[in-house]
């Protein structure tokens, strides 16, 4: 019973031949397992050894400043150590000595987004991508990475705010100066650039669009913005004297037409081109008109002052006071100092029986045109006066904006 | 309970997840039933499933059903009038005496009036000269005339029987009889010393511009005469355009290096002037004193009229490239600006414009005077429609009257019911500052010619007769009944070419033409209110002061009803408080109401 009971509890041993079977697989499996391991050693062996002499091949050639061939090895090392930082500083350093801005892009793109430490790179693609290649939009995204690593990068915020600027972007132009704000990251023309976010009219912002503008790629944003613009300086351009004025508004607004008709051609959908005809739409006062390109409107205009501002006039003539109401609200929020709103707003306030508010709200607006002309008449957004910044200051304050009053006010006395 | 509180069962939020799904597919799919529904917002969405903004939830059927309402049916009868000055015997052409140095003042002038200087009823015409710009003031120049009207047939100066010779480099004119002794008196406003003749009803004038101290040698513009502290006798307002000599002017030109006529903020603005009339012959200029007072102010263009229902005269000023005054009377005559506050100082886009001339009517029959405003190349003229108590609102975009004036200059200007149909019509005077304006509408323009259709205004001068097509250098515009046949005739100065004087052909119904003569209020009844009622329909005018540009209308009130409307009730708002009501008035016809006493009839008075 013993027996039985240890034999069924045990192993029973196998016939000889099984064992044998059995052996041999194990010693397959060990030779296989070992084959491997020295296979896989192998290969990794040869992977620190190449890099290793690719790492030391990269040195000598930058002592050598071979840089053709550094770049060639510093992109091999970069293939064989995708996540360090060395090829592709090695690569950096070739492409730049090379003059080849699209090879030294190559290895800053790749570079890791992980640290503070990785922003100076970033910095440099951000440059390379607004000025020799001609990618602003990618260069923005690069900013826009850069001001995630560092909130407190300065130049990120100049670059980021200057693309929003010049592609007339003004939702995304107010969104990013008050996260600048926020951060106390900030120069005085920002607010500037916020102030002045429906008729911006910038200096070299024609050239620098006309340099952006490569002809094989067709961008929109980029187009539409220059044909914007190009409206915005002919009309900046119209003498004040009487004389020649006139002539002047007469082609100022021919071009403007030809410019908007190639648009709407191009581009039915582009958000711009709509808040253009909703503008015009307004100004002509033809409802319907408004209400359709309210219809038309796509989920980026729900950050949009402009469509509000015109929702609001849209309800006001339809009567609809507490709707006109509520969207002037909404669009104050996204744009506290739009005066044109304020005069909106002011009119508003009359229809609702409060003369004495809407002489307060007009007075505000008159203020934010006066302060509109001044700035506009500045030779740079740069050589601003400290006295006009404190203007506008006050004029932030009056509006309710007290996040860039303080620091529109702590710029202008710096300025001083 | 919070919302963010609110955490479903594990099984409960896959069933809420099903059917957010389901609700999102159902959503994006068109559905069948919506093609049915044209008035659906759904018709005009795109099919897509991407989602939309906020704003495509604003119905257009809300919008659609505002514009799309239909104009209020009414009967409209053809405009039109017929230049017959040639065949009146006016044979005028207002000289600028431009010779290409492009000064400021040869720009402005050109200004006419209306008065029955002799009472024979039938309006005689005033129209100021230019001259040489350059020449001192005692130089001699050509003189303003004064025309006498022959029964609306023909014309004759007299100004030299009349003892007039004016040789100022003229801007404008206003007649009124300041001193209520039944003459019309006359204002001539120059570059230079403006004048004051008394009409001593003998057929002559006489110059007392020294006597009542009008010191005035300044740049004067458009004038406006109302009794603003309602004691009877008129007062006067002077426009006084900018500080400028034309005798050592100041130096612009273009951006090419040629003269340029400069622009207004080249030059300094120079206050206005108010006089009351001290009722002894005299007036006092104090303008500061009563509150009519504002910063760089460049005016043009004047009214005096009640704009606010409170039955006290208040002054609308139009003011070239900056904001407009509205100076609202207090009940004691003395003012406070408010334009700001009642919503007419700027445009709909809070711009201020280079305002001219202006209108003053109520074409909305709300019972409230709207003011409709001339203004420069490229900016639309003005209709600043009056609400009531929520002030004025910019609705020219709204009645269609933006884009027929962008390309026009305009200063004079007119609102007047000239086909008797109970809706008012606009007439502009067109006309550019600079005469080497070869491009666009050119420096001549067509003079324009608006209709209210009860909703929007339609441009009829094309069907107005030929001279709608005539180019000139419109300036000032005035209005009379000057053949007495019941219906409003022009009178029309431009620059440098002949006056028209536009007989008014109109078919349809004639007017009721209400000649005013006040008694315990002014004798000229400036500021009397007449609303008139006939069926449902009401409406309201009002005898103001000023208006239009450098020029003064015959004091007469008309009304219009269109055809099959022969009686109607009137209810007068004299100015001296004294409220008149009569019955069953006959339509058409030209009536003279005198101001009753208290005692003569029932009365109301107002505060």
């Amino acid at each position: 019973m013993n027996d039985l009971i240890s034999h069924s509890a045990g192993s029973i041993p196998l016939p000889v031949h099984k064992r044998t079977v059995w052996l041999r697989l194990w010693r397959w499996l060990a030779v296989l397992i070992a084959t491997v391991i020295a296979i896989v050693g192998m290969y990794f062996g040869r992977q620190a050894f190449l890099a290793r002499h690719l790492e030391a091949e990269c040195r000598r050639l930058e002592a050598a400043r071979d840089w053709p061939r550094l770049l060639i090895t510093a992109q091999e090392w970069h293939r064989h150590q995708p996540h360090r930082r060395e090829p592709l500083k090695a690569g950096v350093t070739a492409g730049k000595a090379l003059r080849q801005p699209a090879s030294t892009a190559a290895f800053l793109r790749a570079w890791p987004k992980e640290s503070a430490d990785d922003v100076p790179w970033l910095s440099m693609l951000a440059e390379l991508q607004l000025d020799l290649l001609r990618q602003p939009i990618e260069g923005a995204e690069t900013c826009r990475e850069m001001i995630r690593l560092v909130p407190q990068d300065l130049s990120a915020r100049q670059r980021l705010i200057f693309f929003d600027a010049v592609t007339m972007q003004p939702a995304a132009l107010l969104k990013d100066v008050r996260d600048a704000a926020q951060s106390a990251c900030d120069l005085p023309e920002f607010y500037v650039y916020a102030f002045l976010v429906d008729g911006l009219r910038l200096n070299n912002a024609l050239e620098r669009l006309q340099r952006w503008t490569t002809p094989t790629r067709r961008q929109e944003l980029l187009m539409v913005a220059y044909a914007m613009h190009s409206a915005r300086v002919l009309e900046g351009s119209i003498p004040s004297i009487e004389e020649g004025r006139a002539t002047a508004l007469r082609r100022s607004q021919e071009q403007r037409t030809d410019y908007m008709q190639q648009l709407h051609t191009m581009f039915p959908e582009n958000h711009e081109v709509l808040a253009y005809d909703l503008e015009q739409a307004v100004q002509a006062g033809q409802s319907l008109k408004v209400a359709e390109c309210l219809t038309r409107a796509k989920p980026v205009a729900d950050r949009d002052h402009r469509f509000w501002r015109a929702r609001g006039w849209l309800l006001m003539r339809t009567g609809d006071l507490a709707g006109a109401g509520a969207a002037f609200r909404e669009a104050l929020v996204l744009h506290p100092m739009d005066w044109r709103l304020l005069h909106f707003q002011a009119d508003w306030d009359r229809r609702s029986g409060n003369l004495a508010k809407a002489e307060v709200t007009q007075r505000l607006a008159s203020r934010g045109r006066g302060l509109e002309s001044e700035l506009l008449a500045a030779p740079n957004v740069r050589l601003i006066p400290a006295e006009s910044l404190h203007r506008l200051a006050d004029f932030a304050r009056d509006c309710g904006d007290a996040l860039f009053a303080e620091r529109i006010r702590h710029h202008a006395n710096v300025a001083h | 309970m919070r919302f963010s509180q609110y955490s479903p069962p594990r099984f409960g939020r896959l069933i809420l997840i099903a059917v957010l799904w389901q609700l999102g597919c159902d959503r994006s799919r068109p559905k069948e039933s919506s093609q049915s529904e044209p008035n659906s917002t759904t018709a005009v969405s795109p099919a897509k499933s991407q989602r939309k903004s906020v704003f495509a939830e604003l119905a257009l059927s809300q919008a659609s059903a505002k514009s799309a309402s239909p104009p209020v049916a009414i009967t409209r009868a053809r405009v039109a009038f017929e230049d017959v000055a040639p065949e009146c015997g006016i044979e005028f052409t207002y000289q600028n005496g431009a010779i290409g140095n492009q000064l400021m003042v040869e720009a402005t002038g050109g200004g006419c009036s209306w008065l029955d200087y002799d009472r024979d009823g039938w309006p005689d015409l005033y129209l100021v000269q230019g001259g040489d710009p350059t020449k001192p003031e005692n130089a001699e120049q050509p003189v303003d005339v004064l025309y006498r009207n022959y029964e609306g047939t023909s014309f004759e100066n007299i100004a030299p029987a009349a003892r007039i010779h004016e040789q100022g480099y003229g801007q404008g004119s206003s007649a009124a009889d300041f001193d209520n002794d039944g003459f019309p008196d006359l204002l001539v406003t120059n570059v230079g010393q403006s004048r004051l003749y008394h009409n001593q009803g003998d057929g002559t004038f006489r110059d007392v511009t020294d006597d009542i101290a009008l010191p005035d040698k300044l740049w004067c513009s458009s004038s406006a005469w109302g009794d603003v502290d309602r004691d009877g006798d008129l007062d006067l307002y002077v426009c006084r355009y900018c500080h400028y000599d034309p005798q050592h002017p100041k130096p612009c030109r273009d951006t090419a290096g040629n003269p340029a006529t400069c622009h207004p903020n080249q030059v300094d603005p120079e206050p206005d002037e108010f006089y009351l009339n001290l009722g002894d012959g005299r007036f006092q200029g104090c303008a500061r004193e009563r509150g009519l007072f504002g910063e760089d102010n460049r005016a043009l263009g004047v009214v005096i009229a009640d704009l606010n229902n409170d039955r006290w005269p208040d002054i609308y000023v139009c003011n070239d490239t900056t904001s407009n005054f509205l100076f609202v009377n207090d009940g004691r005559a003395k003012f406070s600006e408010e334009a700001v506050l009642r919503g007419c100082a700027v445009n709909v886009e809070g711009l201020p414009q280079a305002s001219m001339g202006i209108a003053c009517g109520d074409f909305d029959r709300n019972g409230w005077l709207d003011l409709y405003l001339t203004h420069f190349t490229n900016e639309w003229n003005t209709l600043y429609a009056n609400l009531g108590p929520q002030g004025f609102a910019d609705q020219t975009a709204l009645v269609n009257l933006v884009v027929p004036t962008l390309p026009m200059l305009a200063f004079g200007t007119t609102m007047r019911d000239f086909n008797a149909d109970g809706w008012q019509e606009l007439y502009v005077a067109n006309g550019h500052i600079n005469s080497r304006r070869e491009e666009g509408t050119g420096y001549e323009q067509p003079p324009q010619l608006f209709s209210f259709n009860g909703r929007t205004w339609d441009e009829i001068g094309f069907d107005a007769g030929p001279f709608f097509i005539r180019r000139q250098v419109g300036r000032g515009v005035a209005v009379a009944d000057m053949d007495r046949d019941g219906r409003l005739d022009l009178i029309v100065v431009p620059q440098n070419s002949p006056t028209a004087l536009l007989r008014n052909t109109s078919e349809g119904s004639r007017a009721l033409l209400l000649d005013l003569v006040g008694r315990a209020s002014n004798r000229q009844a400036i500021g009397t209110r007449v609303t008139a009622t006939s069926g449902s329909v009401t409406q309201m005018v009002e005898l103001v002061g000023g208006a239009g540009y450098c020029s003064a209308d015959e004091p007469v009130l008309s009304l219009g009803f269109g055809l099959g409307v022969d009686r109607v009730d009137l209810r007068i708002d004299w100015p001296s408080g004294l409220i008149q009501t009569l019955t069953n008035v006959a339509v058409p016809q030209r009536k003279q109401i005198i101001e009753p006493f208290a005692d003569d009839i029932l009365l109301t008075r107002t505060p």
